[in-house]
C-alpha cells in the first residue's frame, strides 16, 4: 500500500518496493508523483547496490526527466499508461539509448552507443515505465551463475555470499532487493527461471516468438527468448501484456495477435490438469527440489505424475545448438581478440566453433520430434510442474556439487530442469517458494504454447496460497 | 568429472555412435582451429578438450536416437516474411 507521498524515510521504502500494479495507480490517480517513485528507488539502489551489484548502469538523469514529464502530462489531464511511472530495468544485453550494449562483456564496452531503446523497453515506456538503469548479466548470457570476470559478481539479496544465477543476474537480484518492481532478462537455456529461483522472485519466459528480440543483443537465436521478473504475478501479467504484439524489426517475432493475461488472472485452477513432470525431473538434485515441486502439487491439488518424453535428450539437443551457435555469433570477436572475453566462456566458444555440422542438424531435427511428443503430452495435460534448479544458490566461486552421488561442475549443470524445456520454447512461470528460513527454491509452471495465462493463472492461485511469494530481501 | 551430465537409455536395435577418444576429439580441434585460423593459447587447451567432451557426450546421446526421414530441421524457412 502507497502512502500519500511524505518525507520520512518508511514511506520512501514504501514507493521504492511496492509493486508495480501498486505504483502505477498511485501515480494515475495522482496519489504520488512518478518522479518521488523514481527518486526513492534512486536512493534505494544508491543505498545498497554496492553490496549486490545488480547495475551496470544508472541511467538517474533519463529516468527522472521520464518520470517529471509523465507527471506533466497527468497533470494535463492525458492518460500515462498502465504502468504509469513505474521504475524498471533491464538486463545490459537490451538496447539502451545512448549506451553501448555491453552484454555481460568487456569486448561490446567498445560498441558505439545505441541510437534507441531496445523494442521491449520502448513498448514499457510507452505504458508509462521509468527505465532505470541496465543490469548486470553473465558475459553473453553464456552462464548460470551470475559471475562475471569484468563487472564482478552480481550477488544474491537473500544472502551476499552466494550466487544470484544468471545469466540475467542482475535482474533477478536488482527485484529481490526491491530495486525496482520489474525488470527484463532474456532465457536461452535457464537465464530468466534460474536467477528468479535462486533470487526468490516471480519471472516469466514466454513462448518462443511470442515477446520481439528488436534491440537486444543475441546469443543463441535458436533458443533466445526475453521476458519480465517482477516480486507479484499480476505485475508479470502486466508487464507482459503490455509488451505484447508482432513486430516488423523481429523475424522471429510472432504475427499473433496480443493474448492479454490480466483479465482472466483471478480464474482460478478449476478443471485445469495439473500434473508433475516425472523421469529427467524427479532425479539429479537435492531432495528439496522435489520437495517443493510436491509442496507446490499438492497445494493446486495435482497428484499425477507424468513422464516427459527424451528429456534428457532434449538437454542434451540444446546444448550442442547453443554452443555451435554461440561460436558462431562471436567467431570473429574469438578469432581477433580470444583473451579478452571471460576464459570460462572463452574456452565454451572455442570448442563449440568446432562441432560438425551433422550434429547441429541432428539436434535440429530432434527439436521438431520432441516438440510434437510434447504437443502430444499436452492433450492430456494443461499444465506441468518441475524444479527450475537443482539445488539452492550455491557460493559466488562453487566449481562443484554433488547430485545425487555425482559430483559435477556447477556452472552448465544449474540448467538441467530448465534447458530441456526452453529446447522447444514453451511458456514457463517460475514461482519462488520458501521452504525455511533459508534461501528460496523455484518451481517450473509450464504452460502449452501461447497458454502463459494458463501458466500466470496456477502462479496467481500459489501466490494467494501463500505457496509462493517474493518478499523483498532484507538489505 | 564430466564436465556436464548428459545421459539417456540407449534405443535397442539403433546404431551406437561410438564415443569418441580424448585423443580423438583432441585431434578435431586441433584440425578444426588450424582450418579457422582461430588461436588457443596452451593454457586454455585442457578447458576446451573438457568442453568439447560434453558437447561429444551430449551429441551422441542425440546422434544414437532413430529419426525417420521425414522429420525436418525445426526451423522453417519462409522465403518472404
Amino acid at each position: 500500500m502507497i502512502p500519500a507521498a511524505t518525507t520520512s524515510p518508511g514511506a520512501a521504502t514504501d514507493l521504492a518496493t511496492a509493486h508495480a500494479g501498486e505504483v502505477a495507480e498511485a501515480v494515475r490517480t495522482r496519489r504520488v508523483p512518478a518522479l518521488a517513485v523514481t527518486e526513492a528507488c534512486l536512493v534505494r539502489i544508491a543505498r545498497h547496490d554496492g553490496a549486490i551489484n545488480a547495475f551496470t548502469d544508472i541511467t538517474a538523469e533519463r529516468a527522472r526527466a521520464r518520470a517529471a514529464a509523465l507527471d506533466a502530462a497527468i497533470a494535463r489531464g492525458e492518460d500515462p499508461g498502465p504502468l504509469a511511472g513505474v521504475p524498471f530495468a533491464v538486463k545490459n544485453l537490451f538496447d539502451i539509448a545512448g549506451l553501448p550494449t555491453r552484454a555481460g562483456s568487456k569486448i561490446n564496452r567498445e560498441r558505439a552507443p545505441a541510437l534507441r531503446d531496445g523494442a521491449l523497453v520502448r513498448r514499457l515506456e510507452a505504458a508509462g515505465a521509468v527505465l532505470v538503469g541496465g543490469l548486470n548479466m553473465g558475459e553473453y548470457a553464456y552462464d548460470f551463475t551470475g559471475e562475471n570476470v569484468h563487472d564482478g559478481p552480481c550477488r544474491n539479496p537473500r544472502a551476499p555470499d552466494h550466487m544470484s544465477g544468471g545469466s540475467s543476474s542482475g535482474s533477478g537480484a536488482a527485484i529481490a532487493a526491491g530495486f525496482v518492481p520489474l525488470a527484463l532478462g532474456s532465457d536461452t537455456n535457464g537465464s530468466i527461471r534460474v536467477p528468479s529461483a535462486l533470487c526468490g522472485t516471480f519471472g516469466l519466459k514466454p513462448t518462443f516468438g511470442r515477446l520481439s528480440r528488436a534491440g537486444s543483443f543475441p546469443f543463441v537465436t535458436s533458443l533466445d527468448h526475453l521476458g519480465p521478473f517482477a516480486r507479484s504475478v499480476r505485475d508479470l501479467a502486466l508487464a507482459y501484456d503490455v509488451m505484447q504484439g508482432g513486430d516488423a524489426d523481429d523475424p522471429a517475432c510472432t504475427q499473433r495477435p496480443a493474448e492479454p493475461t490480466l483479465a482472466t488472472l483471478e480464474e482460478g485452477i478449476d478443471g485445469l490438469r495439473i500434473a508433475v513432470a516425472g523421469g529427467h525431473f524427479r532425479r539429479g538434485g537435492e531432495a528439496e527440489v522435489f520437495a517443493a515441486v510436491d509442496q507446490v502439487a499438492r497445494a493446486l491439488g495435482a497428484s499425477d505424475i507424468v513422464d516427459v518424453p527424451e528429456a534428457a535428450r532434449a538437454r542434451a539437443a540444446a546444448y550442442v545448438i547453443t554452443a555451435a551457435e554461440g561460436a558462431a555469433l562471436h567467431r570473429e570477436r574469438l578469432l581477433t581478440r580470444p583473451q579478452d572475453f571471460d576464459p570460462a566462456v572463452r574456452d565454451r566458444l572455442i570448442a563449440g566453433s568446432t562441432i560438425p555440422a551433422g550434429w547441429v542438424i541432428r539436434a535440429q531435427r530432434f527439436r521438431s520430434w520432441f516438440r510434437e511428443r510434447m504437443r502430444a503430452l499436452f492433450t492430456e495435460v494443461d499444465v506441468l510442474l518441475a524444479p527450475a534448479t537443482p539445488c539452492r544458490a550455491p557460493l559466488i566461486g562453487q566449481q562443484t556439487f554433488t547430485l545425487d552421488g555425482v559430483t559435477l561442475p556447477v556452472r552448465p549443470n544449474i540448467g538441467v530442469f530448465t534447458q530441456p524445456l526452453s529446447f522447444i520454447g514453451l511458456p514457463i512461470v517460475a514461482v519462488p517458494v520458501f521452504p525455511d528460513d533459508g534461501l528460496p527454491l523455484g518451481v517450473q509452471v509450464i504452460a502449452p504454447p501461447w497458454r502463459e495465462d494458463l501458466a500466470l493463472r496456477v502462479a496467481r492461485r500459489l501466490e494467494r496460497l501463500g505457496v509462493a511469494s517474493a518478499p523483498v530481501a532484507a538489505l | 568429472m564430466s564436465e556436464a551430465s548428459h545421459e539417456a537409455d540407449p534405443i535397442p536395435g539403433h546404431a551406437v555412435t561410438p564415443t569418441p577418444a580424448g585423443e580423438v576429439l583432441a585431434a578435431l580441434i586441433d584440425a578444426s582451429l588450424a582450418l579457422s585460423g582461430q588461436r588457443m593459447d596452451h593454457a586454455w587447451r585442457e578447458g576446451v578438450l573438457a568442453h568439447m567432451s560434453a558437447i561429444a557426450a551430449a551429441a551422441k546421446l542425440v546422434l544414437d536416437f532413430p529419426l525417420d526421414d521425414e522429420i525436418e530441421q525445426a526451423p522453417v524457412y519462409e522465403a518472404a516474411p
